[in-house]
Protein backbone atom coordinates (compact mmCIF):
# COMPACT_ATOMS: atom_id res chain seq x y z
CA UNK A 1 0.00 0.00 0.00
CA UNK A 2 1.85 3.44 -0.86
CA UNK A 3 1.91 5.57 1.43
CA UNK A 4 0.32 9.53 1.14
CA UNK A 5 1.56 13.06 1.94
CA UNK A 6 -0.77 15.59 1.68
CA UNK A 7 0.83 19.31 -0.13
CA UNK A 8 -0.62 22.54 0.10
CA UNK A 9 -1.26 22.91 -3.49
CA UNK A 10 -3.97 25.61 -4.21
CA UNK A 11 -3.85 28.88 -2.57
CA UNK A 12 -6.69 31.11 -1.69
CA UNK A 13 -6.65 33.06 -4.58
CA UNK A 14 -6.63 30.46 -7.20
CA UNK A 15 -9.33 28.63 -5.04
CA UNK A 16 -11.52 31.82 -5.12
CA UNK A 17 -11.01 32.26 -9.08
CA UNK A 18 -11.74 28.61 -10.04
CA UNK A 19 -15.17 28.71 -7.78
CA UNK A 20 -15.72 31.94 -9.56
CA UNK A 21 -15.35 31.10 -12.85
CA UNK A 22 -16.93 27.62 -12.28
CA UNK A 23 -20.31 29.98 -11.51
CA UNK A 24 -19.43 31.71 -14.53
CA UNK A 25 -19.24 29.09 -16.91
CA UNK A 26 -22.48 27.66 -15.95
CA UNK A 27 -23.83 30.62 -16.03
CA UNK A 28 -22.53 31.55 -19.42
CA UNK A 29 -23.37 28.20 -20.41
CA UNK A 30 -26.54 28.12 -19.40
CA UNK A 31 -27.69 31.40 -20.89
CA UNK A 32 -25.79 31.41 -23.70
CA UNK A 33 -27.73 28.21 -24.88
CA UNK A 34 -30.79 30.23 -24.37
CA UNK A 35 -29.58 33.12 -26.37
CA UNK A 36 -28.83 30.95 -29.18
CA UNK A 37 -32.30 28.91 -28.96
CA UNK A 38 -34.34 30.81 -27.20
CA UNK A 39 -37.22 28.50 -28.31
CA UNK A 40 -36.08 25.55 -27.35
CA UNK A 41 -33.57 26.59 -23.94
CA UNK A 42 -35.67 28.18 -21.36
CA UNK A 43 -34.60 28.15 -18.31
CA UNK A 44 -34.86 31.75 -17.11
CA UNK A 45 -37.85 32.05 -18.96
CA UNK A 46 -37.30 35.69 -19.83
CA UNK A 47 -35.27 36.50 -23.51
CA UNK A 48 -34.10 40.02 -21.76
CA UNK A 49 -33.28 38.39 -18.42
CA UNK A 50 -31.00 35.67 -20.52
CA UNK A 51 -28.95 38.35 -22.17
CA UNK A 52 -29.08 40.92 -19.19
CA UNK A 53 -27.24 37.59 -17.17
CA UNK A 54 -25.33 36.68 -19.51
CA UNK A 55 -23.65 40.08 -19.91
CA UNK A 56 -23.14 40.81 -16.89
CA UNK A 57 -21.71 37.17 -15.54
CA UNK A 58 -19.51 37.84 -19.19
CA UNK A 59 -18.13 40.74 -17.38
CA UNK A 60 -17.50 39.02 -13.58
CA UNK A 61 -15.94 36.37 -15.56
CA UNK A 62 -13.15 39.01 -17.28
CA UNK A 63 -12.44 40.31 -13.68
CA UNK A 64 -12.35 37.05 -12.25
CA UNK A 65 -9.67 36.00 -15.74
CA UNK A 66 -7.79 39.32 -14.75
CA UNK A 67 -7.67 37.90 -10.72
CA UNK A 68 -5.96 34.69 -12.26
CA UNK A 69 -3.47 36.60 -14.67
CA UNK A 70 -2.59 38.99 -12.61
CA UNK A 71 -2.00 36.23 -9.55
CA UNK A 72 0.43 33.85 -11.53
CA UNK A 73 1.81 36.38 -13.82
CA UNK A 74 3.07 39.21 -11.43
CA UNK A 75 2.19 37.51 -8.14
CA UNK A 76 3.25 33.94 -7.95
CA UNK A 77 4.89 34.90 -11.01
CA UNK A 78 5.49 31.40 -12.51
CA UNK A 79 2.55 31.81 -15.43
CA UNK A 80 4.69 30.03 -17.93
CA UNK A 81 6.43 27.43 -15.24
CA UNK A 82 2.88 25.93 -14.52
CA UNK A 83 1.01 26.37 -18.19
CA UNK A 84 3.30 26.74 -20.76
CA UNK A 85 4.06 22.94 -21.72
CA UNK A 86 8.14 22.34 -22.09
CA UNK A 87 9.28 20.93 -25.28
CA UNK A 88 10.12 18.05 -22.96
CA UNK A 89 6.51 17.79 -22.34
CA UNK A 90 5.73 18.10 -26.06
CA UNK A 91 7.80 15.35 -26.66
CA UNK A 92 7.62 12.69 -23.97
CA UNK A 93 4.91 13.97 -21.14
CA UNK A 94 2.42 14.04 -23.36
CA UNK A 95 2.52 10.65 -24.57
CA UNK A 96 3.15 8.98 -21.55
CA UNK A 97 -0.43 10.75 -19.86
CA UNK A 98 -2.20 9.67 -22.95
CA UNK A 99 -0.61 6.02 -22.37
CA UNK A 100 -1.59 6.23 -18.69
CA UNK A 101 -5.39 7.82 -19.20
CA UNK A 102 -6.38 5.27 -22.24
CA UNK A 103 -4.55 2.23 -21.07
CA UNK A 104 -2.01 2.09 -18.03
CA UNK A 105 -5.10 3.13 -15.53
CA UNK A 106 -7.52 0.68 -16.53
CA UNK A 107 -4.60 -1.57 -14.91
CA UNK A 108 -4.66 -0.07 -11.85
CA UNK A 109 -0.76 1.55 -12.39
CA UNK A 110 0.01 4.39 -10.89
CA UNK A 111 0.11 8.32 -12.40
CA UNK A 112 3.41 8.91 -13.80
CA UNK A 113 3.06 12.02 -12.83
CA UNK A 114 3.48 13.32 -9.18
CA UNK A 115 1.80 16.68 -8.29
CA UNK A 116 4.37 19.15 -5.94
CA UNK A 117 3.36 23.22 -5.87
CA UNK A 118 6.12 24.15 -8.67
CA UNK A 119 4.54 21.20 -10.67
CA UNK A 120 0.95 21.08 -10.77
CA UNK A 121 -0.42 20.02 -14.03
CA UNK A 122 0.68 17.05 -16.24
CA UNK A 123 1.81 17.72 -19.93
CA UNK A 124 -1.94 17.19 -20.55
CA UNK A 125 -3.03 19.45 -18.34
CA UNK A 126 -0.23 22.11 -19.56
CA UNK A 127 -1.16 22.06 -22.85
CA UNK A 128 -5.42 22.28 -22.53
CA UNK A 129 -5.00 24.46 -19.82
CA UNK A 130 -2.39 26.91 -22.02
CA UNK A 131 -4.82 26.54 -24.85
CA UNK A 132 -7.78 27.24 -22.64
CA UNK A 133 -6.62 29.66 -20.62
CA UNK A 134 -4.02 31.85 -23.19
CA UNK A 135 -6.14 31.20 -26.44
CA UNK A 136 -9.46 30.21 -26.19
CA UNK A 137 -10.86 32.68 -22.64
CA UNK A 138 -9.10 35.69 -24.46
CA UNK A 139 -10.80 34.92 -27.74
CA UNK A 140 -14.12 34.22 -26.31
CA UNK A 141 -13.68 37.23 -23.99
CA UNK A 142 -12.61 40.13 -26.66
CA UNK A 143 -15.16 38.29 -29.00
CA UNK A 144 -17.99 38.80 -26.13
CA UNK A 145 -17.00 42.46 -25.28
CA UNK A 146 -17.28 43.76 -28.41
CA UNK A 147 -21.18 42.18 -28.69
CA UNK A 148 -21.72 44.04 -25.37
CA UNK A 149 -22.56 46.82 -27.02
CA UNK A 150 -22.20 46.95 -30.20
CA UNK A 151 -22.75 50.81 -30.93
CA UNK A 152 -19.53 52.44 -29.10
CA UNK A 153 -17.55 49.48 -30.37
CA UNK A 154 -18.53 49.37 -34.11
CA UNK A 155 -15.56 49.97 -35.48
CA UNK A 156 -13.83 47.02 -34.51
CA UNK A 157 -16.55 45.02 -34.60
CA UNK A 158 -16.75 46.11 -38.79
CA UNK A 159 -12.92 45.37 -38.31
CA UNK A 160 -13.44 42.21 -37.57
CA UNK A 161 -16.13 40.49 -39.85
CA UNK A 162 -19.25 42.03 -38.30
CA UNK A 163 -21.44 40.97 -36.34
CA UNK A 164 -22.45 38.09 -37.98
CA UNK A 165 -18.88 36.60 -37.73
CA UNK A 166 -18.14 37.69 -34.07
CA UNK A 167 -21.25 36.21 -32.90
CA UNK A 168 -20.85 32.62 -34.44
CA UNK A 169 -16.75 32.75 -33.12
CA UNK A 170 -18.44 33.55 -29.73
CA UNK A 171 -20.75 30.42 -29.84
CA UNK A 172 -17.89 27.82 -31.53
CA UNK A 173 -15.36 29.17 -28.77
CA UNK A 174 -18.22 29.23 -26.15
CA UNK A 175 -18.83 25.31 -27.34
CA UNK A 176 -15.34 24.37 -26.83
CA UNK A 177 -14.99 25.55 -23.47
CA UNK A 178 -18.31 23.34 -22.76
CA UNK A 179 -16.50 19.99 -24.35
CA UNK A 180 -13.47 21.15 -22.32
CA UNK A 181 -15.63 21.64 -18.80
CA UNK A 182 -16.81 17.75 -19.39
CA UNK A 183 -13.71 16.15 -20.43
CA UNK A 184 -12.06 18.52 -17.32
CA UNK A 185 -14.85 17.52 -14.66
CA UNK A 186 -14.43 13.65 -15.43
CA UNK A 187 -11.04 13.94 -15.56
CA UNK A 188 -11.04 15.35 -11.71
CA UNK A 189 -12.36 12.14 -10.43
CA UNK A 190 -9.39 10.48 -11.40
CA UNK A 191 -7.47 10.39 -8.27
CA UNK A 192 -6.75 7.68 -5.75
CA UNK A 193 -10.81 8.43 -4.81
CA UNK A 194 -13.55 10.15 -7.19
CA UNK A 195 -12.97 13.24 -5.08
CA UNK A 196 -9.25 13.29 -4.55
CA UNK A 197 -8.58 16.45 -6.79
CA UNK A 198 -11.79 18.13 -5.76
CA UNK A 199 -10.09 18.51 -2.43
CA UNK A 200 -7.30 20.96 -3.04
CA UNK A 201 -9.90 23.32 -4.74
CA UNK A 202 -12.10 23.57 -1.23
CA UNK A 203 -8.88 23.62 1.41
CA UNK A 204 -5.87 23.60 -0.82
CA UNK A 205 -4.39 20.37 -0.10
CA UNK A 206 -3.69 17.45 -1.29
CA UNK A 207 -2.88 13.60 -0.89
CA UNK A 208 -0.28 12.50 -3.08
CA UNK A 209 2.49 9.47 -3.01
CA UNK A 210 4.79 9.47 -0.54
CA UNK A 211 7.49 7.25 -3.34
CA UNK B 1 -45.52 88.22 -41.18
CA UNK B 2 -43.51 89.83 -44.15
CA UNK B 3 -43.46 86.91 -45.90
CA UNK B 4 -47.05 86.22 -45.92
CA UNK B 5 -47.94 89.51 -47.13
CA UNK B 6 -45.60 88.75 -50.19
CA UNK B 7 -47.46 85.58 -50.64
CA UNK B 8 -50.70 87.46 -49.96
CA UNK B 9 -49.59 90.42 -52.77
CA UNK B 10 -48.98 87.88 -55.17
CA UNK B 11 -51.77 85.76 -54.77
CA UNK B 12 -54.06 88.55 -54.81
CA UNK B 13 -52.52 89.69 -58.21
CA UNK B 14 -53.30 86.20 -59.50
CA UNK B 15 -56.92 86.38 -58.10
CA UNK B 16 -57.49 89.64 -60.31
CA UNK B 17 -55.98 87.88 -62.91
CA UNK B 18 -58.07 84.68 -62.60
CA UNK B 19 -61.21 86.97 -62.00
CA UNK B 20 -60.55 88.96 -65.60
CA UNK B 21 -59.40 85.32 -66.90
CA UNK B 22 -63.19 83.88 -65.30
CA UNK B 23 -65.10 86.76 -66.33
CA UNK B 24 -63.79 86.50 -70.14
CA UNK B 25 -64.75 82.59 -70.38
CA UNK B 26 -67.61 82.91 -68.05
CA UNK B 27 -66.13 79.58 -66.31
CA UNK B 28 -68.06 79.30 -62.85
CA UNK B 29 -66.29 76.43 -60.73
CA UNK B 30 -62.69 76.05 -59.79
CA UNK B 31 -60.91 73.41 -61.46
CA UNK B 32 -57.81 71.63 -60.97
CA UNK B 33 -56.24 73.40 -63.46
CA UNK B 34 -57.02 76.54 -61.86
CA UNK B 35 -55.16 75.73 -58.70
CA UNK B 36 -52.07 74.48 -60.17
CA UNK B 37 -51.99 77.94 -61.87
CA UNK B 38 -51.03 79.62 -58.75
CA UNK B 39 -49.73 76.39 -56.37
CA UNK B 40 -47.89 75.04 -59.14
CA UNK B 41 -45.83 78.25 -59.76
CA UNK B 42 -42.21 77.87 -58.35
CA UNK B 43 -42.34 81.49 -57.47
CA UNK B 44 -44.40 81.00 -54.63
CA UNK B 45 -41.79 79.64 -53.02
CA UNK B 46 -39.26 82.47 -53.36
CA UNK B 47 -41.75 84.49 -52.33
CA UNK B 48 -41.90 82.78 -48.25
CA UNK B 49 -44.88 81.01 -50.05
CA UNK B 50 -43.49 76.95 -49.93
CA UNK B 51 -46.07 75.50 -47.88
CA UNK B 52 -48.71 76.93 -50.33
CA UNK B 53 -46.70 74.93 -53.35
CA UNK B 54 -47.44 71.69 -54.85
CA UNK B 55 -45.22 70.10 -57.77
CA UNK B 56 -47.82 69.24 -60.04
CA UNK B 57 -46.05 66.36 -61.89
CA UNK B 58 -45.05 64.96 -58.56
CA UNK B 59 -48.51 65.49 -57.11
CA UNK B 60 -49.68 63.00 -60.49
CA UNK B 61 -47.41 60.31 -59.16
CA UNK B 62 -48.60 60.13 -55.55
CA UNK B 63 -51.69 57.86 -54.25
CA UNK B 64 -53.44 60.99 -54.21
CA UNK B 65 -52.84 61.93 -58.08
CA UNK B 66 -55.67 60.98 -58.77
CA UNK B 67 -58.15 63.17 -57.11
CA UNK B 68 -59.14 66.83 -57.96
CA UNK B 69 -58.24 69.82 -55.84
CA UNK B 70 -61.74 70.12 -55.32
CA UNK B 71 -62.63 66.41 -54.05
CA UNK B 72 -60.96 67.71 -50.53
CA UNK B 73 -61.47 71.27 -50.85
CA UNK B 74 -65.16 71.12 -51.27
CA UNK B 75 -65.99 73.81 -50.05
CA UNK B 76 -62.97 76.28 -51.75
CA UNK B 77 -64.96 79.58 -52.97
CA UNK B 78 -64.55 80.79 -56.37
CA UNK B 79 -63.32 83.82 -54.74
CA UNK B 80 -60.06 82.19 -53.65
CA UNK B 81 -58.06 83.49 -52.81
CA UNK B 82 -59.75 86.14 -52.54
CA UNK B 83 -60.62 87.40 -49.02
CA UNK B 84 -58.07 86.26 -47.90
CA UNK B 85 -59.94 83.89 -45.98
CA UNK B 86 -58.38 80.06 -45.72
CA UNK B 87 -59.87 77.51 -47.49
CA UNK B 88 -61.43 74.57 -45.53
CA UNK B 89 -59.15 71.65 -44.82
CA UNK B 90 -59.54 68.63 -46.49
CA UNK B 91 -61.59 66.27 -44.27
CA UNK B 92 -59.34 62.93 -44.39
CA UNK B 93 -62.17 60.91 -42.63
CA UNK B 94 -64.24 61.32 -45.70
CA UNK B 95 -62.37 58.56 -47.81
CA UNK B 96 -59.98 57.26 -45.02
CA UNK B 97 -63.20 56.31 -42.76
CA UNK B 98 -61.88 52.77 -41.16
CA UNK B 99 -58.02 55.13 -40.94
CA UNK B 100 -59.99 57.57 -39.12
CA UNK B 101 -61.97 55.47 -36.75
CA UNK B 102 -58.83 53.60 -35.54
CA UNK B 103 -56.60 56.07 -35.33
CA UNK B 104 -59.22 58.39 -33.20
CA UNK B 105 -59.38 55.37 -30.82
CA UNK B 106 -55.63 55.40 -30.23
CA UNK B 107 -52.73 57.33 -27.99
CA UNK B 108 -51.93 59.76 -30.80
CA UNK B 109 -55.30 60.93 -31.85
CA UNK B 110 -55.45 63.59 -29.15
CA UNK B 111 -52.16 65.23 -29.60
CA UNK B 112 -51.96 64.93 -33.42
CA UNK B 113 -53.97 65.60 -36.48
CA UNK B 114 -53.32 63.44 -39.83
CA UNK B 115 -52.17 66.39 -41.91
CA UNK B 116 -49.30 66.54 -38.14
CA UNK B 117 -47.74 63.50 -39.76
CA UNK B 118 -48.35 63.03 -43.54
CA UNK B 119 -48.33 65.88 -45.76
CA UNK B 120 -51.50 65.60 -47.79
CA UNK B 121 -50.11 67.28 -51.11
CA UNK B 122 -46.94 64.51 -50.56
CA UNK B 123 -48.09 61.64 -49.05
CA UNK B 124 -46.86 58.67 -50.30
CA UNK B 125 -47.66 55.06 -49.80
CA UNK B 126 -46.09 53.02 -47.42
CA UNK B 127 -42.74 52.07 -48.41
CA UNK B 128 -42.29 54.91 -50.63
CA UNK B 129 -39.84 56.13 -48.53
CA UNK B 130 -36.41 54.59 -46.63
CA UNK B 131 -37.04 53.29 -43.31
CA UNK B 132 -35.08 56.01 -42.01
CA UNK B 133 -37.22 58.43 -43.21
CA UNK B 134 -40.57 56.85 -42.01
CA UNK B 135 -39.10 57.38 -38.54
CA UNK B 136 -38.23 60.61 -39.59
CA UNK B 137 -42.04 61.26 -39.71
CA UNK B 138 -42.02 60.39 -35.69
CA UNK B 139 -39.61 62.15 -35.31
CA UNK B 140 -41.14 65.64 -35.82
CA UNK B 141 -41.99 65.21 -32.10
CA UNK B 142 -40.35 62.60 -30.65
CA UNK B 143 -37.16 63.46 -30.18
CA UNK B 144 -34.78 60.61 -31.07
CA UNK B 145 -32.06 60.64 -28.18
CA UNK B 146 -35.17 61.20 -25.84
CA UNK B 147 -36.43 57.98 -27.70
CA UNK B 148 -33.11 56.02 -27.10
CA UNK B 149 -33.14 57.77 -23.27
CA UNK B 150 -36.89 56.14 -22.59
CA UNK B 151 -36.70 52.76 -24.53
CA UNK B 152 -32.93 52.13 -22.82
CA UNK B 153 -34.91 51.71 -19.12
CA UNK B 154 -35.69 48.11 -20.89
CA UNK B 155 -34.54 47.56 -23.96
CA UNK B 156 -30.55 46.74 -24.15
CA UNK B 157 -28.43 48.19 -27.14
CA UNK B 158 -30.85 51.04 -27.64
CA UNK B 159 -30.08 52.96 -30.49
CA UNK B 160 -28.93 49.40 -32.25
CA UNK B 161 -32.33 48.79 -31.66
CA UNK B 162 -34.14 51.90 -32.75
CA UNK B 163 -32.20 51.46 -35.92
CA UNK B 164 -33.25 48.57 -37.23
CA UNK B 165 -37.38 48.99 -36.42
CA UNK B 166 -39.70 51.34 -37.59
CA UNK B 167 -41.06 52.65 -34.59
CA UNK B 168 -44.18 51.43 -36.16
CA UNK B 169 -42.94 47.93 -35.89
CA UNK B 170 -43.55 47.78 -32.65
CA UNK B 171 -46.09 50.78 -31.94
CA UNK B 172 -48.91 49.66 -34.45
CA UNK B 173 -50.54 45.51 -33.96
CA UNK B 174 -49.26 44.63 -37.48
CA UNK B 175 -49.68 40.71 -37.78
CA UNK B 176 -46.56 40.41 -40.12
CA UNK B 177 -43.39 42.08 -40.21
CA UNK B 178 -40.89 41.84 -43.15
CA UNK B 179 -37.38 43.57 -43.86
CA UNK B 180 -36.64 46.07 -45.82
CA UNK B 181 -32.83 47.17 -47.17
CA UNK B 182 -32.01 50.62 -47.79
CA UNK B 183 -28.77 52.04 -49.25
CA UNK B 184 -26.30 53.55 -47.07
CA UNK B 185 -22.86 55.09 -46.59
CA UNK B 186 -20.34 53.28 -44.63
CA UNK B 187 -19.91 54.74 -41.45
CA UNK B 188 -17.11 52.78 -39.75
CA UNK B 189 -16.69 55.03 -37.09
CA UNK B 190 -18.43 55.46 -34.00
CA UNK B 191 -21.28 57.29 -33.86
CA UNK B 192 -23.30 57.60 -30.60
CA UNK B 193 -26.82 57.11 -31.03
CA UNK B 194 -26.12 55.01 -34.04
CA UNK B 195 -27.80 56.75 -37.15
CA UNK B 196 -27.92 55.04 -40.70
CA UNK B 197 -29.01 57.67 -42.96
CA UNK B 198 -29.93 56.37 -46.71
CA UNK B 199 -27.89 57.46 -49.89
CA UNK B 200 -29.41 60.04 -51.91
CA UNK B 201 -30.30 59.53 -55.83
CA UNK B 202 -26.75 62.34 -56.73
CA UNK B 203 -24.65 59.34 -54.58
CA UNK B 204 -25.99 56.28 -56.27
CA UNK B 205 -25.75 58.07 -59.80
CA UNK B 206 -22.13 58.31 -59.09
CA UNK B 207 -21.95 54.65 -59.34
CA UNK B 208 -24.60 53.80 -61.54
CA UNK B 209 -24.87 56.93 -63.92
CA UNK B 210 -25.96 55.29 -67.34
CA UNK B 211 -28.55 53.02 -66.03
CA UNK B 212 -31.56 52.67 -64.16
CA UNK B 213 -30.50 52.98 -60.44
CA UNK B 214 -32.32 49.76 -59.88
CA UNK B 215 -29.63 48.13 -61.77
CA UNK B 216 -27.15 48.33 -59.57
CA UNK B 217 -28.54 45.81 -57.23
CA UNK B 218 -31.06 44.33 -59.80
CA UNK B 219 -28.43 43.43 -62.13
CA UNK B 220 -30.17 41.52 -64.77
CA UNK B 221 -33.67 44.34 -64.25
CA UNK B 222 -36.46 41.59 -64.11
CA UNK B 223 -37.80 43.75 -61.33
CA UNK B 224 -36.65 40.96 -58.40
CA UNK B 225 -33.32 40.67 -56.66
CA UNK B 226 -32.31 37.23 -56.20
CA UNK B 227 -30.07 36.53 -53.53
CA UNK B 228 -27.07 36.11 -56.17
CA UNK B 229 -27.61 39.71 -56.82
CA UNK B 230 -28.04 40.70 -53.33
CA UNK B 231 -24.24 38.90 -52.78
CA UNK B 232 -22.63 40.46 -55.56
CA UNK B 233 -24.11 44.05 -54.30
CA UNK B 234 -22.95 43.57 -50.65
CA UNK B 235 -19.13 42.31 -52.30
CA UNK B 236 -19.19 45.68 -54.77
CA UNK B 237 -20.78 47.69 -52.18
CA UNK B 238 -17.93 47.92 -50.13
CA UNK B 239 -15.92 49.27 -52.86
CA UNK B 240 -18.25 52.09 -53.12
CA UNK B 241 -18.17 53.03 -49.64
CA UNK B 242 -22.06 51.87 -49.63
CA UNK B 243 -23.63 49.12 -47.36
CA UNK B 244 -27.12 47.74 -47.07
CA UNK B 245 -28.91 48.73 -43.76
CA UNK B 246 -32.18 46.37 -43.17
CA UNK B 247 -34.56 47.49 -41.02
CA UNK B 248 -37.63 45.38 -39.80
CA UNK B 249 -40.72 46.44 -40.83
CA UNK B 250 -44.57 46.03 -40.72
CA UNK B 251 -45.94 44.05 -43.80
CA UNK B 252 -49.34 45.98 -43.59
CA UNK B 253 -48.78 48.99 -40.71
CA UNK B 254 -51.75 50.51 -39.19
CA UNK B 255 -52.98 53.94 -37.41
CA UNK B 256 -53.55 51.47 -34.37
CA UNK B 257 -50.95 53.57 -32.79
CA UNK B 258 -50.76 51.83 -29.46
CA UNK B 259 -47.91 50.81 -26.58
CA UNK B 260 -47.81 47.01 -26.86
CA UNK B 261 -46.34 45.54 -23.94
CA UNK B 262 -45.80 42.50 -25.61
CA UNK B 263 -43.17 44.04 -27.84
CA UNK B 264 -41.11 44.64 -24.38
CA UNK B 265 -40.80 40.24 -24.63
CA UNK B 266 -37.58 40.10 -26.43
CA UNK B 267 -38.91 37.24 -27.66
CA UNK B 268 -41.59 38.36 -29.64
CA UNK B 269 -38.71 39.50 -32.64
CA UNK B 270 -35.88 37.08 -30.98
CA UNK B 271 -37.87 34.13 -31.00
CA UNK B 272 -40.40 33.62 -33.29
CA UNK B 273 -38.72 36.26 -35.72
CA UNK B 274 -37.52 33.96 -38.07
CA UNK B 275 -41.09 33.79 -39.55
CA UNK B 276 -41.15 36.83 -40.80
CA UNK B 277 -37.89 37.27 -42.13
CA UNK B 278 -39.24 35.84 -45.72
CA UNK B 279 -39.76 38.32 -47.22
CA UNK B 280 -37.79 41.32 -47.84
CA UNK B 281 -37.22 44.60 -50.03
CA UNK B 282 -34.69 46.63 -51.07
CA UNK B 283 -35.83 50.25 -51.29
CA UNK B 284 -34.17 52.46 -53.70
CA UNK B 285 -34.53 56.29 -53.84
CA UNK B 286 -36.07 57.24 -57.45
CA UNK B 287 -36.08 60.67 -59.17
CA UNK B 288 -38.81 61.81 -57.44
CA UNK B 289 -37.40 61.89 -54.27
CA UNK B 290 -39.34 58.33 -53.03
CA UNK B 291 -38.61 55.15 -52.54
CA UNK B 292 -39.23 52.39 -54.09
CA UNK B 293 -39.41 48.97 -53.22
CA UNK B 294 -37.71 46.21 -55.13
CA UNK B 295 -38.59 42.60 -53.72
CA UNK B 296 -36.39 40.28 -52.94
CA UNK B 297 -36.26 36.81 -53.69
CA UNK B 298 -38.65 34.84 -51.11
CA UNK B 299 -36.60 33.51 -48.46
CA UNK B 300 -34.86 33.82 -45.71
CA UNK B 301 -32.60 36.87 -47.15
CA UNK B 302 -30.49 37.86 -44.00
CA UNK B 303 -29.40 33.83 -43.61
CA UNK B 304 -28.32 33.69 -47.11
CA UNK B 305 -26.62 37.07 -47.35
CA UNK B 306 -23.61 37.00 -44.65
CA UNK B 307 -22.39 39.88 -45.76
CA UNK B 308 -24.35 42.34 -43.77
CA UNK B 309 -21.98 43.17 -41.02
CA UNK B 310 -24.53 45.37 -39.37
CA UNK B 311 -27.59 43.26 -39.37
CA UNK B 312 -28.03 40.50 -37.39
CA UNK B 313 -30.77 39.02 -34.79
CA UNK B 314 -29.94 36.88 -32.02
CA UNK B 315 -31.78 34.23 -32.02
CA UNK B 316 -32.73 34.10 -34.85
CA UNK B 317 -30.66 34.92 -37.89
CA UNK B 318 -28.24 31.88 -36.06
CA UNK B 319 -26.04 29.90 -38.98
CA UNK B 320 -27.85 26.31 -38.74
CA UNK B 321 -24.36 25.08 -40.42
CA UNK B 322 -22.56 26.24 -36.97
CA UNK B 323 -25.05 25.90 -34.92
CA UNK B 324 -24.69 21.50 -35.50
CA UNK B 325 -20.60 22.46 -35.56
CA UNK B 326 -20.96 23.75 -32.04
CA UNK B 327 -23.41 21.11 -30.89
CA UNK B 328 -20.85 18.29 -32.57
CA UNK B 329 -18.10 20.05 -30.23
CA UNK B 330 -19.77 20.14 -27.09
CA UNK B 331 -21.05 16.41 -27.58
CA UNK B 332 -17.17 15.30 -28.42
CA UNK B 333 -16.53 16.52 -24.91
CA UNK B 334 -18.75 14.09 -23.74
CA UNK B 335 -17.43 11.24 -25.72
CA UNK B 336 -14.32 11.32 -23.73
CA UNK B 337 -16.06 11.01 -20.41
CA UNK B 338 -18.00 8.73 -21.39
CA UNK B 339 -16.00 5.98 -23.26
CA UNK B 340 -13.41 6.11 -20.62
CA UNK B 341 -15.97 6.06 -17.71
CA UNK B 342 -17.57 2.39 -19.03
CA UNK B 343 -13.88 1.43 -19.20
CA UNK B 344 -12.98 2.62 -15.57
CA UNK B 345 -16.68 0.64 -14.24
CA UNK B 346 -15.74 -2.47 -16.03
CA UNK B 347 -11.89 -2.72 -14.58
CA UNK B 348 -12.73 -1.13 -11.18
CA UNK B 349 -12.24 -4.47 -9.59
CA UNK B 350 -8.60 -5.16 -11.72
CA UNK B 351 -7.30 -1.78 -10.55
CA UNK B 352 -8.40 -2.68 -6.72
CA UNK B 353 -6.69 -5.85 -6.94
CA UNK B 354 -3.43 -4.31 -8.25
CA UNK B 355 -3.06 -1.11 -6.15
CA UNK B 356 -3.59 -3.34 -2.92
CA UNK B 357 -0.86 -5.67 -4.19
CA UNK B 358 1.25 -2.30 -4.87
CA UNK B 359 4.39 -2.21 -2.35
Amino acid sequence: MRRRERVYLTPVPVRIWHWLNVLCILALCITGAEIRFPATVRVLGSYNAAVRLHNDVGVVFICSYALWFVYYAFIARNLIRLYVPTADDIRKGMLQQILYYCYQYFKGEPNPFQVSPNHKFNALQKTAYAAIMLVFTPLVTLTGVLLLDVVPLRTMVLALGGMRFLIEVHWLLACVFCAFLFTHVYLATLGHTPFAYFRPMLNGWEDVNDD
Amino acid sequence: MNNYSGVKTFLSGVLAAGFIALAATGAAAMSTADCVECHGDKSIVQQGGGYLYINPDRYRQLPHGDLACTDCHADISDDHPGGNVRPPRANCGNCHEQVKSEYAQSIHADNATCTDCHDPHRVEAFGAASGFDENRTCEKCHDWTDMVEIHSKWLQQTDLHLSSLLCVTCHTNSKDYIITFYIARINRGVSVPLRVRPVGLKTLARYQASVKTSHLIDLNGDGIISFGELRRFIRRAERYGLDLWGMMTPAEPNHSMVVLENRKDCAFCHTTGSRYLQTSFVALPDNLGDYRRIPVQKGAALDTVFGTPDFYIIGVTRSKALSIAGIVITTCGLIMPVVHGMFRIATIRKRRRARNEAP
